[in-house]
């Protein structure tokens, strides 16, 4: 489920969650951000909790299950 | 993205930017003074990428008012297996402090709360993971890299942001270039320096755990190339952490009275380490469950039903995204018990890396290295919890001054011709997966990286068999694989260049693997499965010579503590 939506009635465009996603999950047109690479989501919730107008929810679970030891 | 649309000059070049690198580079331009030029680039937003803001919450640090230096380096010994290098031991214990107390004073001139303190004003000083007479101090990870972010900007330090150096140019035996990328504006960045700190981290496969997937072992790959001698490779690491979730904080858990139990409803961690228990160190851990589900005893589940309402809170308040991510499961961990297993971490923390000297020296001049790029040398296998961030903090620091007093006298290396056409070939390589029209996108190759590296047999209770079907795996699919990547678009070329590092690192780690015939620390051999302190008191060193990889033994120092035993039971056994 990994970074889920921006409610876009909330998001001032600050552009945030772009410059700190670490792993690059967002792009921007013009001036508004959105999820481009949600797969890639790390599920650390550093945009959402730095978001400034709570505009960002994250679903705790993971985007790709990765191989378990057993 | 073209050829190379910026160049960057330095004095001193800091590749990487969370705890260590940043201290390297405040400690640089410190150093230099006024007139010398530091840049700090990171793969991400410096603050905001790699282990550093997920730190959960512990830096060891030795304080000398208190603590008994011998029983720290005996206690640091024993438990790191006698890997460690001791004249490390005793810097780190000197200078973590020092460090510690810097950075904690600079976060109060920005009004941001970098230590947690008791009630009497010192540090709050607490004993997690591995501690018997060592203790921990807890520390607020984002603060602590939004001071360091500030104390670089107002030194007058440049910062380059999501800069990924894929890189190093080498010629005529010195690194004289640095190649990197940004997805984020598509441009290619050439930078040159005089002296040049290697501070970024190791490499996870993009396994569980929060904060590690964007690490993959980048810059691992290029000192490699550049024939930067590493080690300790066969050390890779795993945490624990739950089965379902990517969360952090293990030893805030098991430092609030946090069980792991068997399907038996069994304490078992006491039979493998009778004087730790739940607390012992992450090769006991991830060994035991591994052995317990071998041997039909699993799974394991972590209960937390033992912490008090404050240690409660501490861990919510230590730990933010962990308990959004609880939350927002409907997990209460305190209530119910979570299903726990091995979390593969590879090269981070432990795991090998940049071999380097207690001047944080490489073996190539004017190249130094610190922080998790190196293989922690003074945790030997791995010895107990917040040892990572007190090392970060000291190599960061010692890094930093002696590269700004190289930089003093070092000339800046030539950049002709010849220097600049490896640049262009080694940008035509890694630009290639943007230049095909098709091809393998680069996340259809993690499952296969991860299926050879993760499993039992090659990441934990390790067979000759078993490593050798890996190391095969790993180098066919390097010479399958990497040909057809296809890259979309700038994030998906770094992805791609992604694959390849890991597909590299994972081999150095199975050819390490192979090399050391016993078990130690997270290295358990079933063929050999008992510590050999007559044979094996060596570092597995490897190093590119020609096209070659080379492995070798290495004998080190001991001066401070040696086994009494020629044999010993390791990490991952049954003793009671």
């Amino acid at each position: 489920m990994v970074v889920k939506h921006i409610d876009y009635d909330k998001c001032n465009d600050c552009g945030i969650c772009y410059d700190i996603c670490p792993l690059d999950v967002y792009r921007k047109v013009g001036r508004t951000h959105y999820i481009a690479y949600q797969k890639d989501c790390m599920t650390c919730f550093l945009c959402e909790l730095e978001c400034p107008t709570n505009a960002i929810y994250v679903g705790p679970e993971r985007g790709r299950q990765p191989v378990l030891p057993y | 993205m073209k050829e190379v649309n910026e160049f960057v000059e330095s004095d001193v070049l800091v590749i990487g930017g969370g705890l260590a690198g940043s201290l390297a580079g405040i400690a640089a331009k410190e150093a230099l003074g006024d007139g010398g030029k530091v840049v700090v680039v990171d793969k991400g937003k410096l603050g905001r990428s790699g282990q550093s803001p997920f730190a959960a919450g512990i830096y060891t640090a030795f304080e000398p008012a208190e603590d008994d230096l011998d029983e720290w380096m005996q206690e640091i010994v024993e438990w790191g297996e006698y890997l460690n290098d001791q004249e490390w031991c005793k810097l780190m214990f000197e200078k973590m402090l020092p460090v510690a107390q810097r950075i904690d004073n600079w976060g109060q001139q920005y009004g941001l709360k970098v230590f947690e303190r008791d009630e009497t004003g010192k540090f709050l000083r607490r004993r997690s993971r591995g501690h018997l007479k060592s203790k921990h101090n807890v520390v607020n990870s984002l603060p602590m890299m939004d001071t360091l972010r500030r104390k670089l900007k107002q030194g007058g330090v440049t910062i380059l942001d999501r800069v990924m150096v894929t890189d190093l140019i080498t010629s005529d035996g010195r690194v004289v270039g640095a190649v990197g990328l940004n997805p984020q504006t598509n441009t290619t960045t050439l930078l040159t320096f005089k002296t040049l700190v290697l501070a970024a981290s190791g490499c996870t496969f993009k396994s569980v755990f929060i904060g590690h997937k964007e690490l993959t072992g980048d810059l691992q790959v290029a000192a490699f190339e550049a024939g930067i001698a590493m080690r300790s490779f066969e050390q890779y690491a795993s945490n624990t952490g739950s089965r379902d979730y990517d969360i952090h904080g293990l030893n805030l858990y098991v430092g609030v009275g946090g069980k792991f139990l068997n399907a038996l409803g069994e304490e078992f961690m006491w039979k493998y380490h009778p004087v730790l228990g739940n607390r012992a160190r992450l090769q006991d851990l991830v060994l035991a469950f591994c052995r317990e589900v071998q041997e039909g005893r699993g799974p394991v589940n972590l209960d937390m039903s033992a912490a008090s309402p404050e240690d409660r809170q501490l861990c919510r308040k230590i730990l933010p995204e962990s308990f959004m991510t609880w939350d927002r499961a409907g997990i209460d961990p305190f209530r119910q018990p979570v299903q726990w297993i091995p979390a593969f971490l590879g090269t981070i923390i432990s795991g090998g890396g940049i071999h380097i000297n207690t001047r944080c020296e490489t073996n190539l001049p004017h190249v130094f290295a610190a922080g998790d790029i190196t293989p922690i040398p003074p945790h030997g296998t791995y010895s107990f919890g917040g040892i990572n961030l007190g090392f970060c903090g000291v190599s960061g620091w010692e890094a930093g001054l002696n590269a700004g007093e190289d930089a003093r006298s070092a000339t800046k290396p030539p950049l002709g011709k010849k220097e600049l056409a490896l640049v262009t070939e080694v940008l035509k390589e890694r630009l290639a997966p943007l230049m095909r029209a098709k091809g393998m996108l680069p996340e259809e190759a993690y499952p296969d990286i991860q299926k050879a590296l993760i499993p039992s047999g090659v990441g934990y209770l390790k067979s000759r068999s078993a490593l050798e079907e890996s190391l095969e795996t790993l180098q066919q699919a390097q010479e399958d694989i990497l040909p057809q990547l296809y890259a979309p678009d700038a994030h998906e070329l770094a992805k791609a260049i992604e694959v390849r590092n890991m597909m590299k690192v994972g081999q150095l780690m199975v050819l390490s693997a192979l090399s050391r015939e016993e078990s130690r620390g997270f290295h358990f051999r079933e063929d050999f499965p008992m510590t050999d302190n007559e044979n094996w008191l060596k570092w597995v060193m490897v190093k590119k010579e020609g096209e070659e990889i080379k492995v070798w033994p290495q004998e080190y120092p001991l001066p401070y503590v040696r086994p009494k035993e020629k044999l010993e039971t390791p990490p991952g056994v049954r003793r009671v």
